[in-house]
């Protein structure tokens, strides 16, 4: 790694057009040549802004005020044409969506290749291997938007990717990825870094990854840096974290609920590697303790509320999406849906709403065929949230949108009034209600999104992705909220690729790939099963990674989901003999 | 941060994209709303005055006025241009007109440009090219065998126009569309919508009457339909302009320097 600064930001603040507060406050930070920075802080925290600064998006797009200085590779972003500097500097950002432009996979990696005015030859090798990088293999001819939302993301950095640029900006690009996606694009950002010397900004709540991959982490909050260190002192600092919404690796929490309940523990390890060569060290003052874990699976009775019967579904281009899938879901279950991207879950769910029509077998609901139906019907039992929110914003402020879909139904008057006020006080948004739903961040967004939903009083809520963009805090009070909902008696269906947060809501896994149903199982059991998992590409929660090495280590069953739970199967040894 | 609540650093003049800006507005913005005018020429919508000719104008002719008041008067004169050049041949059905109604449209988004501007004598400008094209209009009317009474009654809502443009409703429509309050807004865009469209379609009609010229006795028919045509166009301006510059502030995108917003 070189030691001159690549990146230099010197007071940097800035202000949005028409916003009342700074976004960036008086920010300092030099970015050397070959590194790998991490950024990390709560939703509205600047991570966004910063990234986009990078650019000269920030100011030269949005206009605004700017103060101080950036440069990257000697050019100042605020005088330097955009066309410029994005020759140095490759951006991906949180949405897919805004950056795909081409008609085709290859047209879209080859698009800023073909005006740097690249030969053809190094062209097509770029996107042979930018396609292989993010594995998007055999999908180099469809067009982009009949890609899956994780599709669409890799595509979005294959195409940075292949400009090889000198600094990578990556602004949560992982989010709507499966968890091995998410770490395979880690480590191809990675090994660009290490192999190419590419200097990689990457903003993202995904904080394992982060410990594992970044040479710094630099927090922010509000618009201001708050430290900028290695991953190991960062995420050290529960109380720092805590106060800024940041979630530390989930081996760092373990060991930090060892010292929490008097137990010794070294300097928390922030990866699977550091924690398990501590362990070590750690296995001479601690041991482990007889435990037992509820099932935590609610037994099935009476007639299934949602019944699914050898459904199949056949896209137009012949994707056999589905293929068979039954599945039986009772009144009052929470149960989560994982699977890689475009294993099926979306479009299972869909089928629910008759917003797919199936190519063979049925969907029932209370026993009854969906195709007897109308959808407005089915709209107000079954609410959904779909991974995108901004599909579901229609109005023109907040409060219009809560109230958007009774209005359709008929609905006026007090009544309306009140369903919408209690919507809004449900998810926080009260302050917001004048705001206009697009003018919010995409964390808020989602809410509003919900918000709408909740304001139909549903039987069945499907939320699709709902974590994806939100911060650890935000995450949890959407995943409360459902929770909240199921304790009042209705049926919660998560489609999620955040396995660390399923544990305390969801009670029920279905594993789903390709188009099948893998596994069916009590959460315990589905998140310990790692052939399974794998199997459809993903892997299970930090924890469970440490908490099956230590069952293997010393020969017991561990099954635990949390770090809170694991480190209550232990003692120290001081005083135990 | 400094200690009287400064930001530490020193202020920066920013430039927009690069540069890549006409007359204060991205070329993004002028492709962007090239591209939904030329959308909208697919609308056909069947109150035209032009019986003889199709019945129907593009509903992007209800829009022209808006892309001046949001782009400012030459680039939504471009954009206006650009979107009906596309519109012709993307949408041949609306395009009865023919070429000329590049230029009209051009005309007609600079003279909704013109009535935002808060410096210069656009406004000036606009207000000769309406009169000229008025009194051509009737002139060639009157030497068709249309007389002056009959030619003042089929174009009153034309004269409508260039009245309210030379007295203060021109400064107070300007005000109430850049007023935060959604009510004043769609009161002033209905109100500039009235005065551009009025006074751009003299000029927007012209051509098509030289040749094409239609009868005197189809004059008193288009007596009670011209001002129909303008109230449609006002009212589809209105409605989508609502709309539109509510969402523009709302989202708080960069706002062309000569945008009336």
């Amino acid at each position: 790694m070189g030691q001159d600064p690549l990146v230099h930001i010197d007071n940097l603040s800035y202000q949005y057009p028409r916003a009342k507060d700074l976004a960036l406050r008086d920010v300092n930070l030099s970015v050397r040549r070959g590194e790998f920075l991490g950024l990390v802080g709560p939703t509205g925290a600047g991570k966004t802004t910063l990234c986009l600064a990078l650019s000269g998006v920030v100011p030269q797009f949005f206009g605004g005020r700017f103060y101080g200085q950036v440069t990257v590779a000697g050019l100042d972003t605020v005088e330097t044409p955009i066309s410029l500097l994005a020759q140095h500097v490759a951006s991906v950002f949180q949405d897919p969506d805004t950056q795909l432009i081409a008609n085709s996979v290859q047209d879209e990696i080859a698009f800023a290749l073909e005006n740097i005015c690249l030969l053809p030859e190094e062209i097509r090798r770029r996107i042979a291997w930018a396609v292989q990088a993010v594995r998007l293999q055999g999908l180099e001819g469809k067009h982009p938007s009949e890609l899956s939302g994780g599709e669409k993301q890799r595509l979005a950095i294959a195409a940075a990717l292949a400009l090889q640029p000198e600094v990578l900006v990556l602004d949560e690009p992982t989010s709507q990825l499966d968890p091995v996606g998410s770490q395979e694009v880690f480590a191809t950002v990675r090994e660009l870094n290490a192999e190419l010397g590419i200097t990689v900004v990457l903003a993202s709540h995904a904080s394992e990854e982060l410990a594992g991959f970044a040479d710094r982490i630099a927090l922010l909050a509000e618009g201001q840096l708050v430290d900028v260190d290695t991953p190991r002192r960062i995420f050290a600092r529960p109380d720092l974290l805590s106060r800024y919404a940041t979630r530390p690796p989930q081996v760092a929490q373990f060991y930090q609920e060892l010292a929490r309940r008097g137990m010794p523990a070294p300097s928390a390890p922030v990866t699977l590697e550091q924690a398990t060569a501590s362990y070590e060290a750690l296995h001479e003052q601690i041991q482990l303790r007889l435990c037992e874990f509820a099932a935590n699976m609610s037994a099935a009775s009476g007639p299934p509320l949602l019944s699914v019967r050898g459904l199949e579904h056949v896209y137009p281009d012949g994707t056999r999406a589905l293929q068979g899938i039954s599945l039986d879901v009772q009144k009052g279950e929470y149960l989560a849906i994982l699977g890689q991207n475009g294993a099926g879950k979306t479009t299972l769910v869909k089928h629910f709403l008759r917003l797919l029509q199936p190519t063979a077998g049925q969907v029932l609901v209370d026993g009854q065929d969906v195709g007897g139906f109308q959808v407005s019907e089915l709209a107000r039992r079954i609410g959904f949230v779909s991974q995108n929110p901004d599909s579901q914003i229609f109005s023109s402020t907040v409060e219009a949108e809560v109230g958007f879909a009774l209005r359709n139904l008929g609905m006026n008057g007090p009544a309306l009034a009140e369903r919408v006020e209690q919507s809004l006080q449900t998810m926080g948004l009260v302050e917001h209600r004048s705001e206009h739903p697009l003018s919010l961040s995409k964390g808020d967004r989602a809410r509003v999104v919900i918000a709408a939903v909740l304001a139909m009083q549903p039987d069945i809520l499907i939320f699709d992705e709902p974590t994806t963009g939100q911060d650890y805090r935000g995450a949890q009070r959407i995943l409360d909220i459902s929770r909240e909902l199921h304790q009042a008696g209705k049926t919660i269906m998560v489609i999620t690729h955040h396995l660390h947060l399923l544990p305390g809501y969801a009670r029920r896994i279905i594993v789903m790939g390709k188009g099948v149903i893998l596994l069916d199982a009590p959460i315990r059991q589905a998140l310990h099963d790692i052939p399974t998992l794998s199997g459809t590409f993903l892997s299970p929660p930090q924890i469970v990674q440490f908490a099956l090495w230590l069952a293997s280590r010393e020969q017991v069953s561990l099954p635990v989901l949390t770090p809170e739970e694991l480190a209550a199967c232990f003692r120290s040894r001081v005083g135990s003999a | 941060m400094a200690e009287n609540g400064r930001p530490k650093g020193e202020e920066r003049r920013v430039q927009l994209l690069g540069g890549a800006a006409i007359d204060g507005a991205p070329i993004a913005y002028i492709i962007v709303w090239a591209a939904v005018l030329a959308v909208l020429s697919f609308v056909p919508i069947p109150v035209s005055a032009v019986l003889g000719i199709g019945g129907t104008f593009p509903m992007s002719q209800a829009a022209y006025a808006l892309v001046g008041f949001v782009l400012g008067p030459w680039a939504g004169g471009l954009a206006a241009g650009i979107g009906r050049l596309i519109g012709i041949f993307t949408a041949p059905h609306t395009a009865t007109a023919g070429l000329p109604s590049v230029l009209s449209a051009m005309v007609w988004a600079a003279v909704g440009g013109s009535l935002v501007s808060k410096k210069g004598r656009q406004w000036l400008l606009a207000l000769l090219v309406s009169v000229l094209s008025y009194v051509a209009y009737l002139a060639l009317g009157w030497s068709r065998g249309v007389d002056l009474s009959l030619g003042l009654q089929t174009t009153a809502s034309n004269l409508s126009g260039i009245l309210l443009w030379i007295l203060p409703t021109r400064a107070l429509a300007r005000e109430w569309i850049a007023d935060k309050n959604t009510a004043k807004l769609a009161g002033g865009l209905a109100l500039g919508c009235w005065m551009v469209n009025t006074c751009s379609h003299t000029f927007a009609s012209l051509l098509p009457y030289v040749l094409n010229p239609w009868p005197a006795n189809v004059w008193r028919v288009l007596i009670p339909i011209i001002p129909a045509e303008q109230l449609v166009r006002v009212v589809v301006g209105t409605v989508i302009g609502t709309g539109v510059i509510s969402g523009l502030r709302a989202i708080g995108l960069f706002k062309p320097t000569k945008a009336g917003y």
